[in-house]
This record gives structure tokens, C-alpha cells and sequence, in this order.
């Protein structure tokens, strides 16, 4: 049985995205496999994510960041060697602050985040919020930002902005490292991300493994209709 | 002269504007451009009650000012609802002379959470009501803990805040004043809504970021709280719900005051409460509260009800982006069996959004419930409400999608007790869509 680690979920909880977890489990349930989610709460025992295929942090107020990053550090050093090792990661919302270097807050205080990846998150005074197109290598991703912060000089870009914000990219991509602030559930929203996802899961464990032909639901039909009437709102 | 024009300006604009329907903040928008210290510059009444939070603003205000008016008193307040700066400027000159008094005995204002600290930057209200804090539109005010530091803002001074004890975030804005804070709550054991939240975000302390707990969740996130690090608990309230029997209506504050209201859902209850403190705290006595509150139902039109022929048809509303009022709609629904159409077509007024997280922070497994029947789902998200209801373990027999609102009538024409449940921006393509010989009967709320 797979062992998906959601961190902190008594924190990192908001915008729904603890279902990003469940369509995940659902899409690799689909194909034979069968998931746990592992909640790990800040009192409990540092994780033995040695049994992990994707470890989650969810979307998590500004405040309570700082108190998921104390809880957290203590194992960063290992979290940086899995995501070496290419264990699957996802960080979304105001999450995506916790992969990276340093975190710049509103009154100039720089506090260090976990390191996984390189680049530094801003934040600004006032929110961000809005509606999201963005490409991956030609797949659309639609999703929405609520956040105060942009993540700079990061690593590879996860998504080209097609529509919603102004900087020509958004989030992270590093092997198997997603951080985007990107809510949805993103995961939700996006069928083919779920499923690109859930293949990524799959290939860590056996690389020879043959992928599997996904069916549709109806979150395919709302994302069509998404994504066509956001492209609309685009060119009015 | 500044302040003569802006007060002249602002009430011809607003005749104008009662005459034609509209404009309850533009004629404030026009004096603030004229004289933007006007506010200041009037003399306000003795007494300023400032009610906001994130559920039940326009409901308590509304009961607040129905006691106040029934004890003799001379009332204004912002009953269009706008209720940021403009429109509560165009509250004050409406009702002040031309040389700038108001003249009333008390000002109650339903104020905005994100924009208090401007408009308190003008007039300081002598009472704050603070109600609740809770995920309602995120697209405009990010999470909680973000509206709680504007609110926050807001507080200083001598203000008399009155908060609820069952919100430990509300709690937290205790601190902020040197003047008397007084609770609100519910005693434990007297409501239980049936479920668990969806989401729970009273569980870090606001004090010492410790973990809390809840002995007992009352309604929606809130409830009686304690940390397990700190000494940070739900204080005791000096107005407290003691009973209640919501098929009757019947309940009692402090053990003393009887109320039989037209209120059938906790929240309202709950805002009731709130209004019944507020007005204690003007000086009302118990007695005088409680006769103007029971029987007193909402003019929101909340809950409607029509007979078509042998058929029931009861519409509940619900606000989008706002999981606690569906909720407790479907909790409604459940309670009294039937089936449920669903109707999300329009999240906002201006244009498309993609944004439907809230959705997953609304207990959906609740239509699952044996007691309901089918669930009719309809509107340009009907692909997204699909989706949650699968999620939600709806089975999928139960479910019917409509290919567009006019599939509405196969609803109408198959259920005999349908429970239709969306919010006001979506309520006329419901009402215009009921059969012809639906007859509207009485609601309650």
C-alpha cells in the first residue's frame, strides 16, 4: 500500500486542498493501486518517510506557516534527500513559501524555509487573488492565486502565465517537486496534472511500469468549461 | 461650506436614487469627493454600534435596530446593507441636518470586515460586535486570520466590544480594547448541529499558537474551546443561550428571558443572541428584547416555501463562497426529507470564475443522508458540483445533472418535497423558472 504523507493538515488546510490528496488516491485506486494518507500533525514523532510515494503540504495562512516551519525543520535535512532521490513532493497555495530558501515578509524580516529548492518567496502587503491559465510543455493548467507572496530567482518554472498574473511564470518545477500557488484543488480542477502526478508516482516505484489509460469524470467537462471561459475572459 | 454642499449633495443624490431604485452608496461617494472628512465633521448621536464578522451582519442588525425601535428609540442605520464607507456616509447625511446633526438616540452600522478601520478612522462607534469569523469569500478576504488583522485594526480606544465567546479568533481581539468587553455564547449541550465541520480552524491558539480543542462544536467551527498549552478558554458569557427548541422557535437567554421566534437554523439563532446582548447592553431591558424578537421574522427572505398542487417546493438560501450558510442548508433539508436541487451558475456578478475551492469546505456528504433523495444539480458549475458530489459519496444514481437551468421543470415535475438551495445572485433563475401555479405560502427562517 502507497503511503501518501499530508503535513500538518491541522494547519495547512484552507481552499478545499486537502482534496487534492483524495482525486490523487482515487486516480491511483483506479488503476489497481491502493494509497494510505499518512497525517502527520506537529506533536507527533518526526516521520519515517522512507515509505513515502509523495509527501503534501497544503495551503496554510501566513501566521501558521511560520508555525508548520518550526515543526518541520528539524526533519528538512531529510525532506531535502528524498526530494533528491525524487520522491514525489506537492506544496500548494502559500505552501509553495515552505520549499524554498527564504521567505521575505512584509516587514523586511527574512526567516529561512526548508531549502528544498533554490529561490526566495516575497510578500506583499496586499493579496494577490485571481483567476490562473498557465502552460506546462503545451498542457493548460487552470487554477486560482490568493496569496501574498511571488517566489523569485526560483528553479525551473512550473507553468508559463497564459492568464492572471504578471509575471511570466508561475510556481516550481524540480524533478519530481511541484510548489505552485495554485488552489483548485489544483489537482481537482486539473485531470490530466492528477494524472500526470499519479504516472510520476508510479514510474518511482517501478520505472518500467506501463502507464495506464485513464477514463474520463466529470472533472474532465468542468475543466473544459473552464479553462474555454477563462481563454473568453481573456480576450474581451 | 464643504460640509453644506457634501450633506446638500448627498441627500438630493439619494432621493434621486430612491427614486430610481438604486444607489445607496454612490450619493456617500459624491459628498466624501467633496468633503472627505465629512464624517468628522458631523455630530454623531451618543451612541454608535458597529456590528460585523463573517455570517449574520445584515440579520443582527436587523434584529438589533427591531429592539431598539419597539423600546422608543430613534434609530438610523444603514438598512440597504451597504455597509463600507460610502454607504455609511450616505446613512449619516441622510438622516443629519443640514448643519450636520444627526439626530437619532442611536446609530447602528452593518460594517464591512475588511473595511472597518477605514471608516473607523471618521467615527469611532461607543460599541463593536464582533459575531464570527469564518471562511466567507476567500477570493476577497484570503482566510480568517487575514480579516481578523484588519479587524484588529479597527479596535483601540475605550470601545466596548462585544464579542462571541464560541469563536476563540473573536476572542482574541479582546486584548485590543481599554474598555469593557462583554460575551456572547451558547451553553454547551443546548445546540448540536448533527456534524463535524468540514474544516476546523479554531484549533491553533491565537495566544501561544498552541493546539486547542473543542469539548463540543455548538454550530459550524464554534463551539466551547481550550487550549492545551496556555490558559487561553472560552470565556464565560454574559448573555448565554440556555435553551432551545428549533421546531417550536422557543428559547431562553440566561435562563430568563423567553423567546419564541419565527428562527428555525442555529446561525440565526446565534445572531439573535448577539442581538439580544447588543441590545441589553444599550440599556434594553430583557423583557423588552425579548417581546420584539419573538415572532419577528427576517425580511431576507430566507426560506420560502410554495405548494404546486400535492407538491412542496421550499427554497433555502445559501451564499456562495460561504460553506457555513450551505450547511446549514442542507442540514435543513436533511432534517426534513426530500430531495435537494443545487443550483450554482453564477459564483461572480462581473464574470467567470474558475474559483470553486469553497465547494470542498461545505459538508456536501450530508445529501448522502437516506433522507434525502435525489439530488438535482444545475447552473454553468453543474460539472464542479458533479465532481464534489462524488467526492462527497453521493452515490451517483442519486444525482441528476441538468444540462441547463430550464431543466429545473424535470425537478419541479418529479419531487414532491424539493429543497431548492442557492444563493441570492442565482435566487431570480430559480424564481423564474417555478411553474405557474406554484403558490407561495409563509416562511420562516
Amino acid at each position: 500500500m502507497l503511503k501518501l504523507y499530508y503535513i500538518c493538515p491541522e494547519l495547512g488546510n484552507l481552499y478545499g486542498d486537502r482534496f487534492n490528496l483524495t482525486v490523487l488516491a482515487s486516480a491511483l485506486a483506479e488503476v489497481g493501486v491502493e494509497t494510505e494518507t499518512v497525517e502527520w500533525r506537529r506533536s507527533d514523532p518526526e516521520p519515517d518517510l522512507s515509505d513515502a510515494a509523495l509527501v503534501y503540504f497544503g495551503p496554510v495562512t501566513e501566521h501558521r506557516l511560520e508555525i508548520m516551519l518550526d515543526a518541520v525543520r528539524p526533519f528538512a535535512d531529510k525532506l531535502r534527500a528524498e526530494a533528491e532521490g525524487g520522491l514525489p513532493m506537492l506544496f500548494t497555495g502559500a505552501a509553495a513559501e515552505l520549499a524554498v530558501e527564504e521567505i521575505v515578509k512584509t516587514d523586511g524580516t527574512v526567516i529561512p524555509a526548508l531549502g528544498i529548492v533554490k529561490g526566495r518567496a516575497v510578500r506583499r502587503e496586499n493579496r494577490r487573488v485571481g483567476d490562473y491559465l498557465g502552460d506546462m510543455d503545451g498542457r493548460i493548467v487552470a487554477g486560482f492565486v490568493n496569496c501574498q507572496s511571488h517566489v523569485e530567482e526560483g528553479e525551473l518554472p512550473a507553468f508559463e502565465t497564459v492568464f492572471g498574473i504578471p509575471e511570466k511564470t508561475e510556481g516550481i518545477l524540480k524533478g519530481n517537486l511541484l510548489a505552485t500557488y495554485l488552489t483548485g484543488p489544483v489537482l481537482v480542477r486539473n485531470p490530466w496534472l492528477r494524472r500526470e502526478l499519479a504516472e510520476r508516482i508510479l514510474k518511482r516505484i517501478d520505472p518500467n511500469a506501463e502507464m495506464p489509460t485513464w477514463s474520463e469524470d466529470s472533472s474532465d467537462r468542468g475543466y473544459e468549461v473552464t479553462v474555454n471561459e477563462l481563454k473568453k475572459r481573456m480576450q474581451k | 461650506m464643504k460640509k453644506f454642499i457634501a450633506i446638500a449633495v448627498c441627500k438630493l443624490a439619494a432621493f434621486v436614487g430612491r427614486l430610481l431604485g438604486k444607489g445607496s452608496s454612490m450619493p456617500g461617494k459624491l459628498a466624501l469627493r467633496i468633503c472627505p472628512d465629512i464624517l468628522s465633521r458631523l455630530t454623531l448621536p451618543e451612541r454608535i454600534v458597529a456590528v460585523t464578522g463573517s455570517n449574520g451582519k445584515t440579520s443582527t442588525v436587523e434584529m438589533l435596530v427591531r429592539c431598539l425601535t419597539e423600546a422608543g428609540q430613534r434609530v438610523v442605520w444603514n438598512k440597504e446593507g451597504s455597509n463600507q464607507i460610502e454607504g455609511v456616509t450616505t446613512m449619516f447625511l441622510r438622516a443629519c441636518s443640514l448643519s450636520g446633526r444627526v439626530k437619532c438616540d442611536t446609530a447602528v452600522l452593518e460594517s464591512d470586515e475588511q473595511y472597518a478601520r477605514h471608516t473607523f478612522r471618521y467615527i469611532r462607534p461607543t460599541h463593536f460586535m464582533i459575531l464570527n469569523l469564518c471562511r466567507d469569500q476567500l477570493t476577497r478576504n484570503g482566510h480568517p486570520e487575514y480579516v481578523l488583522e484588519r479587524i484588529a485594526a479597527a479596535v483601540g480606544g475605550d470601545i466596548k466590544l462585544i464579542l462571541n465567546a464560541d469563536d476563540p479568533l473573536v476572542y482574541s481581539l479582546a486584548k485590543l480594547t481599554r474598555g469593557e468587553v462583554v460575551y456572547f455564547g451558547v451553553a454547551k449541550g443546548v445546540i448540536n448541529d448533527g456534524f463535524e465541520p468540514m474544516y476546523d480552524d479554531g484549533r491553533v491558539c491565537p495566544e501561544c499558537d498552541g493546539e486547542m480543542s473543542f469539548s463540543e462544536h455548538t454550530y459550524g467551527p464554534f463551539g466551547h474551546w481550550s487550549c492545551h498549552n496556555c490558559e487561553n478558554k472560552r470565556p464565560t458569557p454574559k448573555y448565554e443561550l440556555t435553551s432551545l427548541d428549533l421546531e417550536s422557535g422557543r428559547m431562553e437567554i440566561n435562563s430568563s428571558a423567553e423567546i419564541s421566534s419565527a428562527i428555525r437554523t442555529p446561525f440565526s439563532v446565534s445572531n439573535l443572541l448577539a442581538a439580544f446582548a447588543a441590545a441589553s447592553e444599550l440599556g434594553l431591558d430583557g423583557k423588552t428584547s425579548a417581546k420584539a424578537l419573538s415572532g419577528y421574522a427576517l425580511k431576507s427572505g430566507r426560506l420560502r416555501t410554495w405548494k404546486n398542487g400535492d407538491k412542496n417546493i421550499t427554497f433555502l438560501t445559501a451564499k456562495h463562497e460561504n460553506s457555513v450558510s450551505y450547511d446549514q442548508s442542507f442540514a435543513a433539508a436533511v432534517k426534513r426529507g426530500g430531495d435537494v436541487l443545487v443550483i450554482v451558475d453564477a459564483v461572480s456578478r462581473k464574470y467567470f470564475t474558475g474559483e470553486t475551492s469553497w465547494l470542498y469546505d461545505i459538508n456536501f456528504s450530508l445529501l448522502a443522508s437516506e433522507r434525502i433523495g435525489r439530488v438535482y444539480l444545475a447552473g454553468a458549475y453543474v460539472n464542479d458540483l458533479a465532481m464534489r458530489s462524488e467526492l462527497a459519496g453521493i452515490p451517483k444514481e442519486k444525482t441528476v445533472l441538468l444540462d441547463s437551468l430550464d431543466g429545473m421543470s424535470r425537478a419541479f415535475e418529479e419531487s414532491s418535497e424539493l429543497y431548492v438551495i442557492t444563493c441570492f445572485a442565482d435566487r431570480d433563475k430559480f424564481l423564474s423558472r417555478l411553474p405557474e401555479t406554484a403558490k407561495e405560502g409563509q416562511g420562516v427562517c
